[in-house]
């Protein structure tokens, strides 16, 4: 069973589906239940970055990115994540395939 | 019969040039109030075509009619039920999505609408074309290309607006909503209205009277459908994305360029962005010195003193001199610092890169309690806080566009700088560097506590509500309207702060020349003992049982009270108290302070009051009851700081 994640708690790169919009804003960005994202930028509990499926780009601020949830589809091979606040600015490897968009 | 003037509501989407289009339309100025009981600024201008008046009202831009930000809200109010002749939508043609799915809304109140498709020559570039035929004949309005940067289309859009018959009302009904459709009917037969308020009554994005009516149609409509606000905007954006087929042929994005890969990169990316703005505010502040030192010596010409001589009353030529002169000539020497930040501010904005050098470091920021956007305004105010604090306006959020303009007075600005510099070289001149740093760490501590404070405390700051909005496009938005827009908002800063800012150094003049006993006459301003007993003496005597225990003498407290007319002041007052000249200063201080002492003043001086223009601008911005609360706490947060300071300091020294 895939897990539902915040979309600043995925790594980048990776490709995910839309399980809830949190908010009206999200929806008249374009997003909704079932969309697909390439998340280009995120960093945990905070911003995210998405390109959309007809290419736009959405900028999330850390309240906005934390009210979308997601199901990662693809995630990449290596998938590095920046955890300046728990002090490992090194990786932390995350399963997963090459990129998919 | 004379025609009455043509009020067009001016909305956009963000990011799609529509300040640039309304500077374009403009003269010389633009009229900004503050929409009835926010903070939320609302511009509005005249001009006249083909004979007639025309009133465009500039709202704040927004992606749709239903909204949590204030400014947006606002934005969705007016659309929604303002009393206008005419709906101008601007849109961007780097974002014909957006575009469209804001159009589509305003449609279904079937007003008259004119589509303003900015950007065309950016898009045309990138290999976006448009087919204003085919989506003038889907929408059955009135299309035009537009560059509001370069002027294509501006003179078009003045005739049509000339002639607002000529302006069709579109396709209302441009949306299929499905099996909704006859709720929306019922809805639209039981408010008499249009479509557009019947689905927003429905959806509770419009409130109105006759609400229970409206609610027993959505419960019935919600039994069959499901959450209407999802449906609804699902149906809304299968509309865009055929239309944007349709219309927009080969409109496709780039991938992301090396500049963006550089800034929005969540390893390296904070610090290139800190590296940016440091950059950009700090050439803008080393171009302008020149400027202001050109203006002062220009000033400095002006015969005042000897013109004044001539009414042959010594407190009447203070008042010229020392009053309004002295009022005339600060708010003359902002105006450098005005424009420049101004300059900073609208390059960063309209160029796209406040979104790239924001992002990275927002999770940072948020730490501290700083909105993302507010860093480069606080950069801006570590010139003059002044001008850093009236540029807020251009912050999309209200509580962010507040909140920033009420912790910029804790950024030490140049002047502050000096008095400390010079308290530094005077008791620690091996540690000149370390102590000039001091304030900006003071001030990093005191923005984290006053955000919380003020975040926390204030109703009137508003909830935080999540933030989104598509990247927009990375552009050098160097041209005539942007100039223009600079301009303005330099014009505007003069029209609305100026007054304020020379009303008040007026009353401190008053407040030191005269005292409990009455006028005591322009003598005070040159004599150490006839100043303690003027208002100013007076308020400068209340500090000093505040910061005797720490170490710091009467002279200096007295001096700082002066710190409330303008910081470039207290170095003048200081020597005054001790009857030397500034060159003096550091012996004297050398001799009256010790180490822990001078650390605790250096920390007092970094924010323990702002000026009055400062709280002139910080009033215009944040409005006068958050700018009384929170200069009383940038007094009780400098003196607590101060205290802790000499204690700490007394351990080790």
């Amino acid at each position: 069973m895939k897990s539902i994640r915040r979309v600043n708690d995925v790594p980048e790169g990776s490709l995910v589906e839309v399980v809830a919009v949190g908010s009206g804003r999200l929806m008249d960005l374009g997003l909704s239940a079932g969309s697909k994202l390439m998340v280009v930028f995120s960093v945990p509990h905070g911003p995210a970055l998405v390109q959309m499926e007809d290419g736009r780009y959405v900028v999330l601020d850390s309240s906005a990115a934390s009210a979308l949830e997601v199901v990662p589809l693809r995630v990449p091979r290596g998938g590095r994540r920046w955890r300046w606040r728990r002090g490992n600015p090194g990786a932390t490897r995350f399963p997963g395939e090459g990129m998919l968009w | 019969m004379a025609r009455g003037a043509l009020r067009v509501a001016v909305a956009g989407i963000p990011n799609s040039g529509k300040s640039t289009l309304v500077s374009a339309l403009s003269g010389l100025s633009i009229r900004t109030a503050n929409y009835p009981g926010t903070t939320v600024s609302i511009q509005e201008i005249r001009i006249k075509e083909g004979g007639r008046e025309i009133i465009l009202v500039d709202l704040p831009g927004t992606y749709g009619l239903r909204s949590d930000m204030a400014d947006e809200a606002v934005a969705a109010r007016e659309i929604l039920s303002g009393n206008y002749d005419v709906l101008l939508v601007v849109g961007s043609a780097m974002s014909p999505e957006q575009t469209m799915y804001l159009l589509l809304q305003v449609l279904e109140l079937g007003r008259p609408t004119v589509l303003v498709l900015n950007m065309m020559d950016l898009a045309g570039r990138r290999g976006v074309a448009l087919d204003a035929a085919a989506l003038e004949k889907r929408l059955g309005i009135r299309v035009l290309p537009m560059s509001a940067a370069t002027g294509m289309g501006i003179g078009e859009l003045r005739r049509l607006l000339s002639d607002p018959q000529a302006i069709p009302r579109g396709n209302e009904a441009a949306v299929d909503y499905g099996p909704l459709e006859k709720y929306i009917d019922e809805a639209a037969r039981a408010l008499r209205s249009s479509r557009g308020i019947a689905i927003a009554a429905l959806t509770g994005a419009l409130r109105l009277p006759e609400f229970e009516a409206v609610e027993e149609i959505a419960r019935r409509a919600r039994s069959e459908v499901g959450s209407l606000e999802e449906f609804i905007t699902g149906k809304r954006w299968r509309a865009v994305r055929e239309l944007v087929a349709a219309a927009f042929p080969g409109a496709r994005r780039t991938p992301l360029g090396r500049l963006d890969s550089a800034l929005l990169n969540a390893g390296f990316g904070p610090i290139v962005s800190l590296i940016v703005l440091f950059a950009l505010a700090e050439s803008i502040f080393m171009a302008l010195g020149p400027a202001v030192d050109y203006i002062s010596e220009a000033l400095g010409w002006i015969p005042v003193g000897a013109a004044a001589s001539r009414l042959g009353n010594a407190l009447a030529e203070s008042l010229i001199v020392d009053g309004i002169w002295n009022g005339l000539t600060t708010l003359i020497s902002f105006i450098p610092y005005v424009f420049g930040v101004a300059l900073l501010v609208a390059l960063i904005e309209d160029s796209g890169l406040i979104v790239r050098l924001a992002l990275p470091l927002e999770r940072w920021l948020r730490a501290l309690g700083v909105p993302s956007r507010g860093l480069i305004y606080m950069m801006a105010g570590a010139g003059c806080n002044i001008p850093a604090i009236a540029a807020t306006g251009a912050i999309p959020s209200s509580r962010d566009r507040t909140l920033t303009a009420l912790l910029i007075p804790y950024v030490p600005c140049t002047p502050r700088l000096l008095i400390i510099s010079l308290i530094a070289t005077a008791v620690m001149p091996q540690l000149v560097g370390i102590a000039v740093a001091l304030p900006f760490a003071v001030a990093l501590i005191a923005v984290a506590i006053s955000s919380r404070i003020l975040g926390s405390t204030s109703r009137a700051l508003g909830k935080p509500s999540p933030y989104a909005y598509e990247l927009p496009p990375l552009v050098l938005p160097i041209h005539r309207a942007f100039l223009k827009k600079v301009w303005h908002y330099t014009y505007e800063f003069i029209r609305r702060a100026g007054v304020l800012i020379v009303a008040f150094v007026i009353i401190m003049w008053f407040l030191s020349v005269s005292g409990p006993a009455g006028i005591v006459g322009p003598e005070a301003l040159g004599n150490p003992g006839l100043l303690r007993t003027t208002w100013l003496g007076v308020a400068g005597g209340l500090f000093s049982p505040l910061l005797n225990p720490i170490g710091i003498p009467w002279e200096i407290s007295a001096a700082l009270a002066y710190g409330y007319i303008f910081k470039e002041v207290v170095l003048g007052a200081l020597a005054v108290l001790y009857g030397l000249g500034e060159g003096g200063l550091t012996h004297a201080l050398a001799g009256a302070l010790s180490l822990p002492s001078a650390l605790a003043l250096i920390v007092f001086t970094t924010f323990y009051s702002p000026c009055v223009a400062t709280i002139a601008a910080e009033a215009r911005a944040a409005g006068w009851r958050l700018t009384a609360v929170n200069t009383a706490l940038q007094f009780l947060l400098a003196t607590a700081l101060a205290y802790s300071t000499y204690f700490i300091a007394g351990w080790f020294a």
